[in-house]
């Protein structure tokens, strides 16, 4: 109970401190319009930027936006984190298959994602396949390195004890190999939730005509940054947003992950 | 207890030396630009902001053949990929000068940035729509239902606007996808669009992935094009002789392409990596001029209806001879300038 204490006293502390920082920096921000240091036109303050918000809000374009990129982001999100863990513990559980393909797939990760934009269209034309693609390809990377990591650091000795009291195949991974993955899948994920709104990015630039990556280019171009700092400010609210959700989520899902609690706030 | 306490502590602390970390270098920053804010004193030295377009000859040659530096003006030449980009670097005093097709300036001063046209380098034809047979596109009424791609915001995609209007075709009654020329190309090959809005060479690079299978639907007189020299005011009024200098060195720049028309083209392509016979097709649709016509006014005036049409909260039309900075090139050479 005292720990729980403790542990919600700093929690708010840090929230607050937190708060008062973004407020100085929105203050600080305003200030810096308010004197002019950047032209507004080029640095629009917080308080353009609310109206831009309203504005779109009102419109109903704010919500359309974040609508379908919520879309592609979710199904790219579910397919490369299944296709992660998935390839992660095979690579990981069995060499043959890890020296295979593990130089295609460290070729692979380190290739800028707005890079694959063109191939991806060869490939999947310029549908909503092409970017639900495009993000699973920017989620799979870390969730697969994890799992990877997580299935071959598995002790020896529990094999061996797992071996001994019966178990094969299939059941060594449900009973070993998973369960003894788990935290670093859990940390892949976590780092996949962020580069799949990277991936988002790429897929959005091209072949989209709505979401809020294409506001925020689209916005560009025709010099309107408030909107574009509106469309910047809900990409970075929506990833805040699923960190957190994660965080809160694995925290309820996996009791003994509660002892890790500190790292994922 | 006392260790949590201890733990608690030094975590407040590590938070509030962040904080004033961020407002220190935040303030910092805003002093450097407040100390920069003022307008900087006379120079002969200055940063041309380059998109990579066939249509900016007139500035690759004046670079490339020196003519500013005989002038007795250094220009540090800044290659974009985009207009849009090289617009910015001007805006957000990178640069001094830069030079683009008049959309993207027509959009910066409906949304009220003080920016100067001291002249055009070119007038162009090179705005298309390129289509796929094979897709039943024959005539104009067959991109009703078709799959259509544009870059938002540019010259084509006005084009795009104007054509889909006289043609009697809704917006909405065409897929408008968003996407830059190059990747256009590929898509439009592979089937995933059916045609695209773009400029040269885009176009003839569209004609060659699918030969004999394409059709083109040219500007005709819905739309021609003005290859504009910008800078910002506040610049331009504080150096007039540097705009002179400028100026100078394109009619230099100019005369040279009239009379070697070959090594201009090596020169564009040197500069923009298109094959040299590409240009060497796409050459009579430009016509590299140095001018400040009324025709500009009239294309900017409707491009700013079409600018506010998409932006409604900006409501006031600009003045758009206001925009104009005429003095410099009528002083140099007072033939090219006819605004009324």
């Amino acid at each position: 109970m005292r720990r729980f204490w403790h542990l919600s006293r700093t929690r708010s502390r840090t929230s607050a401190l937190g708060a008062v920082a973004v407020s100085l920096v929105l203050l600080l921000w305003q200030l810096v319009s308010y004197w002019h240091v950047y032209d507004n036109h080029l640095l629009p303050p917080p308080s353009y930027i609310v109206k831009a918000f309203v504005q779109m809000a009102q419109s109903g374009e704010w919500f359309v936006d974040v609508r379908d990129s919520l879309i592609r982001y979710g199904l790219g999100l579910l397919l490369g984190c299944f296709t992660g863990v998935a390839v992660g513990l095979v690579t990981g559980g069995i060499w043959p298959v890890r020296a295979a393909l593990a130089p295609m797939l460290d070729f692979s990760r380190s290739t800028p994602m707005i890079a694959l934009v063109p191939l991806f269209i060869v490939f999947f034309g310029i549908g909503l396949e092409e970017k639900v693609y495009l993000v699973a390809w920017g989620v799979f990377f870390p969730v697969w390195l994890n799992t990877q990591a997580g299935v071959s650091s598995t002790e020896r000795e529990y094999l061996w004890a797992a071996r001994s009291l019966g178990s094969s195949g299939w059941q060594l991974y449900g009973e070993v190999l998973l369960p003894r993955a788990l935290p670093y899948i859990i940390v892949g994920v976590r780092v996949g939730i962020t580069t799949g709104f990277f991936a988002l990015g790429a897929a959005e630039v091209a072949g989209a005509f709505s979401g809020v990556v294409f506001r925020s280019y689209y916005s560009h171009q025709m010099f309107r940054t408030d909107k574009m700092m509106v469309a910047i400010l809900t990409v970075g609210f929506l990833g805040f947003l699923c960190d957190r959700l994660y965080a809160i989520t694995m925290t309820r899902l996996v009791p003994w992950w509660k002892e890790n609690l500190d790292d994922l706030d | 207890m006392k260790e949590s306490k201890q733990k608690a502590a030094k975590l407040v602390k590590t938070l509030k030396t962040a904080v004033l970390a961020v407002l220190l270098m935040a303030g910092i920053s805003a002093l450097g630009g407040l100390s920069c804010a003022p307008s900087r004193p006379a120079r002969q030295s200055i940063t041309y902001a380059m998109p990579i377009t066939l249509t900016a000859v007139i500035p690759y040659v004046a670079s490339e053949k020196g003519f500013w530096k005989e002038e007795g003006l250094d220009v540090k030449v800044q290659m974009f990929s985009a207009g849009r980009l090289a617009l910015d670097a001007l805006l957000s005093k990178n640069a001094e000068v830069m030079s683009v097709s008049e959309t993207p300036l027509v959009h910066a001063i409906v949304q009220g940035n003080k920016i100067f046209l001291v002249s055009t380098v070119a007038s162009h034809h090179e705005v298309k729509f390129l289509g796929r047979r094979d897709k039943h596109i024959a005539t104009p009424e067959d991109l009703r239902g078709k799959a259509i791609a544009t870059l938002p915001g540019t010259n084509s995609d006005y084009f795009m606007y104007e054509f889909l209007k006289k043609h009697g075709i809704p917006v909405n009654a065409v897929k408008i996808t968003n996407m830059s020329p190059p990747e256009m190309v590929t898509a439009f090959a592979n089937g995933a669009i059916d045609g695209y809005f773009a400029w040269e060479p885009h176009i003839y690079y569209g004609e060659q992935q699918l030969p004999g299978k394409t059709i083109v639907f040219g500007p005709g007189d819905l739309y021609h094009g003005w290859h504009s020299v910008a800078m910002n005011q506040d610049f331009v009024k504080a150096h007039p002789e540097v705009v002179q200098k400028l100026i100078r060195g394109f009619i230099k720049a100019e005369e040279y392409i009239h009379q070697n028309p070959e090594e201009a083209m090596t020169i564009v392509a040197k500069v923009t990596g298109v094959d040299k016979e590409a240009i060497r097709k796409l050459w009579p649709e430009m016509k590299p001029v140095l001018r400040l016509d009324k025709d500009l006014i009239d294309v900017m005036n409707q491009e700013g209806q079409w600018s506010l049409s998409l932006n409604p909260s900006a409501t006031t039309t600009p003045k758009w001879r206001d925009f104009i900075y005429s003095d410099a090139l009528d002083a140099v050479r007072p033939s090219s300038v006819n605004l009324n």
